[in-house]
């Protein structure tokens, strides 16, 4: 099933990678380098999923979880954290922010697609 | 410190005798005193945080210059060769992959995967992870057993050797109830696993947590290795020899009729 998603990643080559996997399971990929560039993303257009990296320069990926939300309009969005460093407590942040999900990197590229399916398939937020 | 090696003979030889002692019990003692410092906190060592693989965390195979197998491997996990060709992928049949193989030409295995950009990220990432492992600093042991780790019991945290590491029938990586301990090895030479050697987990050690920065690597045949294995040139599994982690080399890597599967993240 092809959904609309959006990607958050300030390192370039992370962004495109992800997308390009995500592309080739047939969903459609919006994408922002940055929290900024996120809002406006959003702003114009709604996805059922956004990957989030936590380590944004500028408004993290933590805080933008919160404001969406935090935002009627955006809150029945899944937001899931896409983060480097698996530290102990990351992944309680991350639900504590509002995420719905939480992927490790390394990205295994083997497993993304299923990941993502998996998290698109639970039941949306309220909004 | 928690470097701890399993007694290979019992020490009888007191330095403070006591009369009504046996030679027995004085060995007893010391027995447990060796079992008290296995077990012993370790206040000086910090905990190391993983090296991160990057994109190289996408394969359990990866090489520069080419992977040469001898039917018939099991690799479960990612395969793949960059810059060279997908034809330096030669004796590995798509069946023996659970899993990708990419390359970055139509070149290689007829089940191959063109993705120049994902493995020029990953070798990229692979060769900064080298890099980050083999600069880690304050290593909290240097020269352990003169490079012969042989039956060892190693805590977690980073190992520094200037030379190579034998270890020609086993060691054991105990991470004391911690499944987030990590090791690096930083080994400025040969990591050679003896034939039939066995790296044994503990305490919850995880293969994605261990880490053997290394100058070339040579896994003795029917050898039972765990963890990811960062090369500055070959990896060379000899016959039936087993990775649970990665083969992340920057020149080639040989497979002889071996089992290679990555570890869970």
């Amino acid at each position: 099933m092809s959904s609309k998603i959006l990607v958050i990643d300030d390192n370039p080559t992370n962004l495109k990678l992800v997308s390009e996997l995500l592309e080739f399971e047939g969903h459609k990929i919006l994408q922002a380098g940055d929290a900024e560039e996120a809002q406006v993303v959003l702003a114009d257009t709604l996805p059922e999923l956004i990957l989030m990296d936590i380590a944004l320069p500028g408004m993290d990926g933590l805080t933008l979880t919160r404001k969406l939300k935090a935002d009627e309009r955006t809150r029945h969005i899944r937001i899931v954290a896409l983060t480097a460093f698996a530290m102990k407590g990351d992944d309680q942040k991350a639900f504590d922010a509002g995420c719905a999900g939480y992927i490790t990197k390394p990205i295994d590229t083997r497993k993304l697609p299923g990941q993502v399916a998996e998290l698109l398939a639970k039941e949306r937020p309220k909004p | 410190m928690n470097i701890t090696q399993e007694p290979k003979h019992t020490v009888s030889t007191p330095t403070r005798p006591n009369r009504a002692t046996s030679k027995k019990q004085i060995s007893i003692s010391l027995m447990a005193a060796l079992l008290a410092l296995i077990c012993s906190a370790s206040p000086g060592m910090a905990g190391q945080a993983p090296v991160d693989l990057g994109w190289a965390g996408s394969f359990a195979i990866l090489s520069k210059s080419g992977i040469t197998d001898v039917p018939t491997s099991a690799i479960t996990g990612n395969v793949g060769t960059s810059p060279i060709t997908g034809a330096a992928i030669t004796g590995l049949d798509c069946a023996e992959v659970t899993g990708t193989i990419y390359t970055v030409n139509a070149a290689g295995p007829a089940c191959r995967v063109e993705y120049p950009a994902l493995l020029t990220a990953a070798v990229s990432d692979m060769e900064t992870a080298f890099t980050d492992a083999a600069g880690r600093a304050l290593p909290d042991v240097t020269e352990l057993g003169a490079g012969n780790i042989d039956g060892m019991r190693l805590a977690p945290g980073l190992y520094k050797w200037g030379t190579g590491v034998l270890i020609p029938t086993g060691v054991t990586l105990d991470a004391r109830g911690d499944k987030d301990a990590v090791w690096i090895f930083q080994i400025a030479g040969v990591l050679a696993v003896g034939n039939g050697a066995i790296v044994t987990l503990s305490g919850g050690a995880q293969a994605k947590n261990i880490f053997w920065q290394v100058t070339q690597a040579t896994l003795g045949t029917t050898s039972d290795v765990k963890g990811i294995i960062l090369s500055s040139t070959a990896i060379t599994m000899n016959t039936g020899a087993t990775l649970a982690g990665r083969a992340l080399a920057q020149t080639a890597v040989t497979l002889q009729m071996n089992a290679v599967t990555e570890p869970i993240n």
